[in-house]
């Protein structure tokens, strides 16, 4: 007898509900995204995609002017308002470091073969062998391209590389934005 | 008659007795006086209802809050309102990320990182805000600037209670804290906070009041 009383007690504890108060509350859910800019320049050279890796000039001059183009370009997700390009020159043999000068045709674009800057202007941007260059002034929208000539003068036989280098920071895009909508 | 014999008809009478006796109990028949008195009128006995509403105001949560960097804030507007007959305590915002969510939005970077994740503050005012300056008379900070993904934690707002038919404007200010990053060569940096995203469900919530007990 005391052994069925068990098994009945048991049975019906089994049955309780798991929730034995209701609980009294309302909910209402909304969704939204968010993203966040990014700031990415890029140095390309002519018909190439961007490598993500330091730019190799390569230079072997023997008489005149040597050339080299290529481009800068905007990768992020913001316009830029400058940024730094740090050059570094490795030479074969002996003597001092050969300048290197950069410049962009504003509002044209570069002849490779006559090397003019057609339906544009020659800007100046920097000159030296070991340094950093800033270019301030050069805004650069999504997507962009700045396209820059490096030139080199011939002193004797000079066989060398400049290794170009981009940096750009948050300070190089816009100032901060309160937007009320 | 003779004495010592006893009369027949009076051991059929109690036998008959006995058994009319014994049938009525036997029926449970037995008489009683009733009363019964009640409303003539049915009471109305009805329940309250828990209600919560969320509208935008301006863009509210409609649109994508885009390309933000660091210092930016977007202030966007929405109107709660407790819709119910039912007075309402214990209001809650509880912001979850899904997807494939940055995670340097969401918390901020543990050493030696030191990126900075979005920030939520949000500020009821008692009228209607001035959407185009994000101006009002006297606000309030209901939550204070958390990282967003604290919020992945129901958080109480510091006026919590809304009576049958509040209403509550609401601003909710979305920031990413300024800070600096360098990109080289194209490459972001590890961890970064740049090109990130992060879909947020933003959920309000309201308990009922505390039953009570009314004697009348």
């Amino acid at each position: 007898m005391r052994k069925i009383l068990l098994i009945f007690i048991a049975l019906l504890l089994s049955l309780q509900p798991s929730h034995s108060l209701a609980d009294g509350g309302t909910s209402v859910n909304r969704s939204n995204s968010i993203t966040t800019a990014s700031w990415s320049i890029a140095i390309i050279g002519q018909g190439q995609a961007p490598s993500f890796n330091p730019y190799l000039l390569t230079w072997n001059i023997t008489a005149g002017t040597a050339y080299n183009y290529f481009s800068y370009r905007n990768l992020g997700s913001i316009t830029l308002s400058g940024f730094t390009t740090t050059i570094s020159q490795t030479r074969v043999g002996a003597g001092p470091k050969n300048d290197v000068i950069f410049e962009q045709c504003a509002g044209g674009s570069w002849n490779f073969t006559t090397n003019a800057c057609v339906n544009g202007t020659i800007l100046f941007v920097g000159q030296g062998s070991d340094q950093s260059i800033v270019l301030s002034n050069s805004t650069l929208a999504l997507g962009a391209e700045i396209q820059m000539r490096a030139r080199t003068p011939a002193r004797s036989a000079y066989i060398f590389t400049t290794l170009l280098s981009t940096q750009v920071s948050r300070g190089s895009v816009r100032p901060p934005l309160t937007i009320n909508s | 008659m003779s004495i010592g014999k006893k009369n027949p008809w009076r051991v059929i009478a109690g036998a008959a007795i006995a058994i009319s006796i014994a049938t009525i109990a036997g029926q449970s028949i037995l008489a009683s006086l009733n009363a019964t008195a009640g409303n003539t009128v049915a009471q109305n006995v009805n329940s309250g209802t828990l209600k919560l509403e969320l509208a935008n105001a301006g863009n509210g949560f409609s649109t994508t809050i885009a390309n933000l960097a660091p210092g930016d804030i977007v202030n966007r507007y929405v109107t709660l309102t407790n819709s119910g007959s039912l007075d309402g305590i214990g209001l809650t915002l509880q912001a979850t990320a899904s997807g494939a969510s940055t995670a340097t939005l969401l918390n901020d970077g543990v050493a030696p990182s030191t990126t900075k994740a979005l920030r939520v503050t949000v500020t009821s005012c008692p009228t209607v805000w001035t959407i185009i300056s994000g101006g009002c008379a006297s606000p309030t900070v209901e939550i204070d600037n958390v990282t967003l993904g604290s919020l992945s934690t129901a958080k109480p707002l510091s006026n919590s209670a809304m009576i049958s038919g509040a209403v509550r404007y609401l601003q909710i200010k979305v920031a990413l804290p300024d800070q600096n990053e360098t990109t080289v060569n194209g490459v972001l940096p590890a961890n970064t906070v740049q090109g990130g995203s992060v879909d947020v469900n933003y959920t309000f919530d309201l308990a009922q009041r505390i039953a009570t007990t009314t004697n009348s």
